[in-house]
């Protein structure tokens, strides 16, 4: 064949100044990867610290571990992770453009990510940090640790993340192939739209109050120190005003990927398409109004308190429109479990879980006492490990032909999974227990009486990592033996099927130009 | 198993309250849950691909009104969790008129406690069952979070400001407080012992101390007279009057607690935060009618000192006569005393203690028995004599110089020692 495909194109060495969106991705995705596995290293000392009610190690390493494993999982994996490697790779094919937008500014961001992860990473050499991915001040001015690294690695990588979005946005407005209106996008294209929106006008803020963090700890201003006069209160309004909308960066860009699987594996037409795509935007919007519920107990007005927990509430709304609508669109399908299906089913299983137990927490008088305990921490990572990461696994085994060309092994995907999905709810079911009793969060040592539970979740840490290793293992496995892909080997109707695999540098041999919608499955009467 | 889930007892007014909207919201979880859970696990096995052709999927786009109806169903439930949450936590929000009222100061690691009779504990709580009790806490350092699980009850504890939290005790036990929010290295032994006694024996526990008191070296001044003693030594009197005749400044009687007329328009409460503000930074909010031009007192009172000022100004408005004053109180130092001993208080004062024993022991920090011209051994190689001028760096620069083998954790008191404390501590840990 005269075209090559883009992983043989131009040797190794023309993978540092590469353009193409393809490569760009595949550098994301398995940087992000190694983030992730040194960020599950540290949950996995983490877990073992708690095998038993007194300290393992000592109590400032712990809190060093927790700050590490929080840091990389979310500034260096979940926040990169969908959009900027799967997105990358996705989003031009998926419209049916040859790249993004700006691919020198594509590469761009990806170098400034990694300064900013090597900068945040060299906080490990320097004597660690130890305040929580949180940073609450004033703990964090006043910590001798090497706060000042992490929170410019931080704002670097914010950088990265805002021109990403950028990048993104406008590829949807400009470069959509012909008659691909808005309502034939695929949804994975609306997901990553709206995350992108949230990208580009959040992410400003935290860069300004990690700046803002940084001058306080080197020159004093007093902004947010009370013995400087300032309001420690007010860094926790900044920080969340980001991160908030940041757990929403997290998780739009998974159900995108859902909404992908679920219509191949079951051959249907997505229920609901434009419910889908506009309660995306719905919750891209709300969720810049709801910050103040991760502050009930701070002391913040009560008036305050009152409209965010209303606001709050009123996520659940969209939230499970979109639920409803995956379920029924399995409605009279014809269902096949392959190891991206197992992850999506399990996405809605567990985000469901994520989802409920957040009404807890959004009602104001139960928060009171759930608050900073397990129960935020479970609540927590249903929504972003149950969510976000199994999206990102469903998305990863689905595409994975695409990118690579070759199959993954369905016999590793479906018992990796199996362990994956008994690890994950082994480890983080009993926190919700370990919550509603008290169990505080951030303690290196607890009362006897939590024993149980934490022991029960730490077996579980270590189902889910053989499930992890074998996964990844099998993944790798397949880039050299797995059998070689078709070009469409689900049979989804998505523009990215109709490429070669692993697809030619432009993708296309010519712009297509669409006449029917993304999920057109089904006999129509 | 049973047993890892038990039941936390319900030991407040509050806990049934929040047990019940949680068992309410646990129901509903469950039941929706089941609902979805059940409808896709149906499906996957009533349409699996071996019994459902792949070609035979019927073409459905969506259901408008099913959506609808959902939404609408939805959002009902949520906000009636809404309102329900909230006219709770509104409960929890507006204290009784009437409640035993307790200061409470956090500190990284520990809890103090000061009741209206002067009495003090430390990681300890006392409290009468079913009787109204009301916490007004605030922070000497980071953030913390008084957390009672059995009460179901938690309030940050922020520097630089009054925090408040009340409860009604319903059941005689002992109970665990936590630290809630994470504050650094101790944060999990951040405890305080929680005991509810029955009201007489409250009672004799809070009367009897004022006999084991002066036996030991109790201190009998109530926080009211602690606070008029501060009035004075800081010359508040010198522009603040306490008999209703303004002078340069505002007179005090019968003014806290009500609402106080500012320049430039609108009005503010006078209560713990507006005096802890005015006293900070006093030209924040000034009093109508009166000249901006009080010095702030930032750094020169304590955390403690502000509750005392509090508890003062608060009995002005009570119109309880302040009691007569003591012979012996610890505010006002005489001249005789030395540098050592005022060293020592220091010590105590700023929670040396807290990480370094004078008897030997290891601690959170080395102890600082007979260490003064001793060679100590450093982190990363090498040692350093302690001199006084290594003591007084460690205390404003204590990451410079790491003894070998502890955490470099120490706090700079560079912002919270005068010259003159430093001095008085230095000469202190040279005679332990």
């Amino acid at each position: 064949m005269e075209h090559k495909n883009f992983l043989q194109e131009g040797g190794w060495k023309s993978w540092f100044v590469t353009l193409d969106h393809k490569k760009i991705g595949v550098m994301y995705l398995f940087t992000t990867l190694l983030f992730f596995a040194i960020g599950g290293i540290f949950s996995t000392l983490i877990r073992y610290e708690l095998w038993t009610p007194e300290a393992t190690f000592a109590k400032d390493l712990y809190n060093k571990f927790f700050t590490f494993h929080g840091a990389i999982m979310i500034f260096m994996f979940i926040i990169p992770g969908i959009p900027a490697a799967l997105g990358n790779i996705f989003l031009p094919m998926m419209i049916g453009a040859k790249d993004v937008a700006f691919p020198r500014l594509n590469l761009g961001s990806y170098y400034i990510f990694i300064a900013g992860a090597l900068l945040a990473a060299s906080a490990i050499v320097f004597g660690g940090v130890d305040t929580g991915w949180t940073f609450y001040a004033p703990y964090s001015i006043k910590t001798q640790t090497a706060v000042i690294l992490v929170t410019m690695g931080a704002f670097v990588m914010g950088f990265s993340s805002i021109l990403t979005g950028l990048n993104f946005i406008v590829t949807t407005h400009k470069l959509r192939c012909p008659g691909m209106t808005v309502y034939k996008m695929p949804l994975f294209i609306w997901a990553i739209y709206a995350t992108a929106i949230i990208q580009v006008l959040a992410t400003p803020v935290i860069a300004i109050t990690l700046l803002l963090l940084v001058m306080e700890r080197v020159f004093q201003v007093g902004i947010f120190d009370a013995s400087l006069g300032g309001d420690p209160i007010l860094f926790q309004h900044f920080f969340w005003f980001y991160s908030h909308p940041a757990v929403y960066i997290m998780i739009l860009p998974g159900m995108g990927i859902v909404s992908e699987v679920i219509a191949v594996f079951s051959r249907k037409h997505i229920f609901g398409y434009k419910a889908i795509a506009y309660s995306s935007l719905a919750i891209a919007f709300i969720s810049f109004l709801v910050w103040g519920h991760h502050m009930f107990v701070s002391g913040q007005s009560a008036w305050a308190n009152f409209l965010f927990s209303i606001l709050t509430m009123l996520v659940a709304v969209p939230t499970a429109i979109k639920i409803f609508n995956w379920t029924a669109t399995l409605y009279k399908g014809s269902i096949v479990l392959k190891t991206p299906m197992l992850y999506a089913l399990s996405f809605i299983f567990l985000f469901t879980i994520g989802g409920l137990t957040g009404l807890f927490l959004a009602a104001v008088s139960v928060d009171v006492h759930l608050h900073d305990t397990y129960f935020v921490v479970a609540h927590f990572h249903y929504v972003m490990v149950g969510g976000t990461v199994i999206a990102l696994f469903a998305g990863l085994h689905y595409w994975w032909p695409k990118i690579f060309g070759r199959m993954y092994s369905e016999l590793i995907g479906r018992i990796s999974w199996f362990f994956i999905f008994v690890g994950f709810n082994m480890t983080f079911l009993p926190m919700f227990w370990l919550g509603r009793q008290g169990m505080p969060r951030r303690y290196a040592t607890y009362e006897p009486m939590y024993e149980g539970l934490h022991k029960l979740a730490t077996l579980g840490s270590w189902v889910l990592n053989v499930g992890l290793i074998l996964m990844f293992g099998g993944l790798l496995w397949s880039l050299f033996k797995g059998k070689k892909a078709g070009n469409n080997p689900w049979g989804g109707k998505t523009l990215e099927w109709h490429t070669e695999s692993p697809p030619t540098v432009d993708n296309f041999y010519e712009i297509p130009t669409i006449t029917e919608g993304p999920y057109e499955y089904g006999v129509k009467k | 198993m049973m047993s890892l889930i038990a039941k936390l007892p319900q030991a407040s007014n509050f806990a049934p309250l929040v047990d019940h909207l949680y068992d309410f919201i646990f129901w509903v979880s469950v039941v929706s849950f089941f609902i979805i859970v059940g409808m896709m696990g149906y499906f996957v096995l009533k349409y699996h691909r071996k019994r459902k052709a792949e070609d035979s999927t019927p073409y459905i786009e969506g259901h408008g009104p099913t959506e609808f109806a959902m939404a609408a169903v939805l959002f009902v439930l949520v906000m009636v969790i809404f309102a329900w949450g909230w006219m709770d936590y509104r409960k929890m929000l507006h204290s009784p008129e009437k409640t035993l009222e307790i200061n409470i100061i956090g500190k990284q690691w520990f809890w103090n406690a000061e009741y209206p009779n002067g009495r003090k504990l430390k990681d300890e709580l006392v409290v009468p069952e079913g009787a109204d009790v009301k916490l007004t806490m605030t922070s000497a350092d980071v953030i913390h979070s008084f957390y009672i699980p059995d009460f179901r009850i938690k309030q940050d504890v922020v520097p630089g400001q009054f925090t408040k939290l009340w409860f009604k005790p319903t059941k005689e036990g002992e109970y665990t407080a936590f630290c809630a929010e994470y504050c650094g290295f101790d944060h999990s032994r951040m405890l305080a012992r929680v005991k509810v006694l029955r009201p007489k024996a409250f009672k004799k526990w809070y009367d009897n101390w004022k006999d084991e008191a002066t036996q030991t070296e109790g201190d009998l001044t109530s926080p009211i007279e602690k606070g008029r003693l501060v009035f004075e030594a800081k010359a508040c009197n010198a522009c603040h009057t306490v008999d209703g005749k303004p002078l340069v400044g505002p007179s005090f009687l019968k003014t806290y607690g009500t609402k106080r007329p500012l320049e430039g328009g609108g009005e503010i409460l006078m209560d713990e935060n507006y005096v802890r503000e005015s006293l900070m930074d006093p030209q924040l909010k000034i009093s109508k009618g009166y000249p901006p031009a009080m010095p702030t007192f930032r750094g020169q009172l304590t955390d403690e000192e502000v509750n005392h000022v509090v508890a003062y100004l608060k009995s002005l408005s009570d119109g309880i006569a302040t009691p007569a004053p003591q012979a012996r109180n610890d505010m006002v130092q005489g001249d005789e005393e030395s540098l050592e001993e005022k060293g020592e208080k220091y010590f105590e004062k700023f929670a040396c203690n807290a990480c370094h024993t004078v008897n030997g022991e290891k601690s959170v920090g080395p102890s600082l028995r007979e260490i003064y011209g001793t060679l100590r051994p450093l982190q990363g190689g090498g040692s350093i004599e302690v001199s006084e001028k290594y003591l007084k760096e460690s205390l404003i620069n204590p990451g410079q110089y790491v003894v070998d083998g502890f955490p470099n954790l120490m706090p700079s008191y560079k912002h919270e020692l005068s010259e003159e404390e430093i001095k008085a501590l230095v000469e202190y840990i040279k005679g332990i």
